[in-house]
């Protein structure tokens, strides 16, 4: 029995992993909830709210044991868009307002309690509810606020990178910083001002009650539910700001002409075609046109990006047209997503979740040498270190693209040349083909284990 | 709660907000966001209960022009 190093919080129970399976164990306590209030759990798994999940037989001392659904990958609100941090803020709401026509409430409102199925937000945390009378106060409300509210309104208002606050802070945005943050005509509007500036200073006057009130004896008038249905509304007509983007709009503006392009696309579908992989990561997957190429290839698709709007255009337009097997995610190739949390191990880096069976790196291998200045040499140890098999696209130095690039440089990057790069990937990956894109300056390489 | 201590604790935290503070070195914000909702129930059920006008109203509207729409179509 595996125990999962970011299930220790709740005294309920904990996920763990036997025999290839995902379990969760059960106290008595939270058995008997399970099963006193199976209409609402019935309910939620058949609207897509929670993650389905059957009953096991109990083992390992617990009351008793479900086997949750197993989500394809697990993935953390630091790696996802604008709009998959907000549909896993509808989600969570949706799941307690259910849950409160029940009897029910949730005991924490934590992002990370939201997996991506099946192209929805879906809650994972069976364990999550506990009985209420539905009467304020809703004690995950600064939580959710954390999490949810404050990195969804900054983001309409000042930067669409709202999941990177998660990185240096697993509790979300606080209070006080995403007040600082915000413009003068954010903090007028209503909902802005009530659960964000008149919150943090109410938190922050009533500090002194601390120690001489007892959470437990607060009580308010008025219905949880009125409450969730203010911040559904509100959450549900916010939408993203135009951060700068460099690439969600890359490939209207490329340098190829058509022909090349429709090439490229052809070369790259027939590195994968009729193949039945596990998993493919495409690093630098733009807007996804090429993951949405082979995902008929592999089970899951891992299309990363550094860019959020891209990132954001590439899920949006997965969750329309049902593409289940793409995971748009924001990955930096230049500084990936660390271990993080408790003992570094509560939240682990993307390579710990996922062992791609290949990786696809279009258009990436110029920008990593001449705007990250990462030898040839360190990115094909990048990749072998990842993947045995490896298709990539070289950019030679005769492409406008890359003169762009060396024009703003004061050094000659010597070093950049398609011998170069052949020797540094081939000391790493045995060269399968070569297949040069027509009218271009560019290839694509495919690599396989030596 | 009456209606009028509800308005006093609004306003305050209307005041309050508008104060500035100095930086705590450590605030655990559960209890004061739990103490807090007391004095935004009225602005969540007000917000609550608008919303439904609003929606009712919509409704009405929407019924109101396909209506007419329809009688328009009939008498064509």
């Amino acid at each position: 029995m595996l125990r999962n190093e970011a299930s220790f919080r709740d005294p309920d129970g904990y996920v763990f992993e036997h025999a290839g399976g995902v379990y969760r164990g059960l106290t008595s306590q939270a058995a008997a909830r399970l099963a006193a209030h199976s209409a609402f759990y019935a309910e939620a798994v058949e609207r897509g709210l929670l993650v389905a999940f059957h009953e096991a037989a109990p083992a390992f001392g617990f009351s008793a044991v479900i086997a949750p659904e197993r989500i394809p990958l697990v993935t953390y609100p630091h790696e996802w868009s604008y709009e998959q941090l907000k549909d896993a803020a509808l989600n969570t709401l949706d799941v307690n307002i259910l849950a409160l026509q029940h009897g029910l409430t949730l005991k924490d409102a934590s992002a990370f309690n939201n997996q991506t199925l099946a192209c929805r937000s879906v809650f994972i945390d069976h364990t999550s509810f506990e009985e209420t009378d539905g009467r304020l106060p809703w004690r995950p409300y600064s939580q959710f606020c954390r999490h949810f509210l404050n990195p969804l309104v900054v983001g309409v208002y000042r930067d669409i990178h709202v999941g990177s606050f998660f990185r240096s802070n697993l509790d979300g945005l606080q209070q006080q910083l995403a007040n600082d943050l915000l413009p003068v005509r954010a903090r007028i509007r209503p909902s802005v001002f009530v659960h964000m500036v008149a919150h943090n200073r109410f938190i922050r006057r009533t500090a002194d009650f601390e120690g001489r009130t007892q959470a437990t004896a607060v009580r308010a008038r008025g219905r949880q539910i009125d409450l969730l249905r203010q911040l559904r509304g509100f959450i549900e007509g916010l939408s993203a700001a135009r951060a700068a983007s460099t690439w969600a709009r890359y490939y209207e503006s490329t340098n190829y002409v058509e022909a090349a392009f429709e090439q490229k696309k052809q070369i790259v579908g027939d590195c994968f075609a009729g193949r039945h992989l596990a998993t493919v990561w495409d690093v630098g997957a733009n807007d996804g046109t090429f993951s949405r190429l082979i995902d008929n290839s592999a089970k899951t698709v891992v299309a990363l990006d550094l860019d959020h709007n891209a990132v954001n255009a590439n899920y949006a337009f997965n969750r329309q047209h049902g593409r289940d097997r793409i995971h748009a995610l924001v990955y930096d190739v230049g500084n990936p997503t660390p271990a993080l949390g408790f003992r570094n191990r509560e939240r682990s880096t993307l390579e710990e979740r996922s062992r791609p069976d290949a990786i696809m790196a279009l258009a990436v291998i110029h920008h990593l040498s001449l705007t990250n200045n990462v030898p040839l040499t360190e990115s094909a140890r990048y990749f072998a270190e990842r993947t045995p098999e490896l298709v990539v696209e070289w950019v030679g130095r005769g492409d406008s693209q890359v003169q762009r690039l060396l024009a703003q440089k004061t050094v000659s990057y010597d070093g950049y040349t398609e011998e170069c790069f052949i020797r540094a990937y081939g000391a790493q990956f045995a060269l399968l083909s070569r297949t040069q894109i027509s009218g271009t300056d560019r290839a694509i390489y495919r690599f396989g284990r030596p | 709660m009456h209606f009028t201590t509800m308005f006093e604790i609004v306003l305050l935290a209307f005041f309050a907000a508008l104060i500035p503070e100095p930086a705590f070195a450590y605030i655990d914000p559960g209890l004061g966001s739990l103490i807090f909702q007391g004095a935004i129930a009225a602005f969540v059920t007000a917000a609550g209960a608008w919303a439904a006008l609003r929606t009712k109203f919509r409704e009405f509207l929407a019924r109101f022009l396909n209506n007419r729409r329809a009688g328009e179509n009939a008498s064509e």
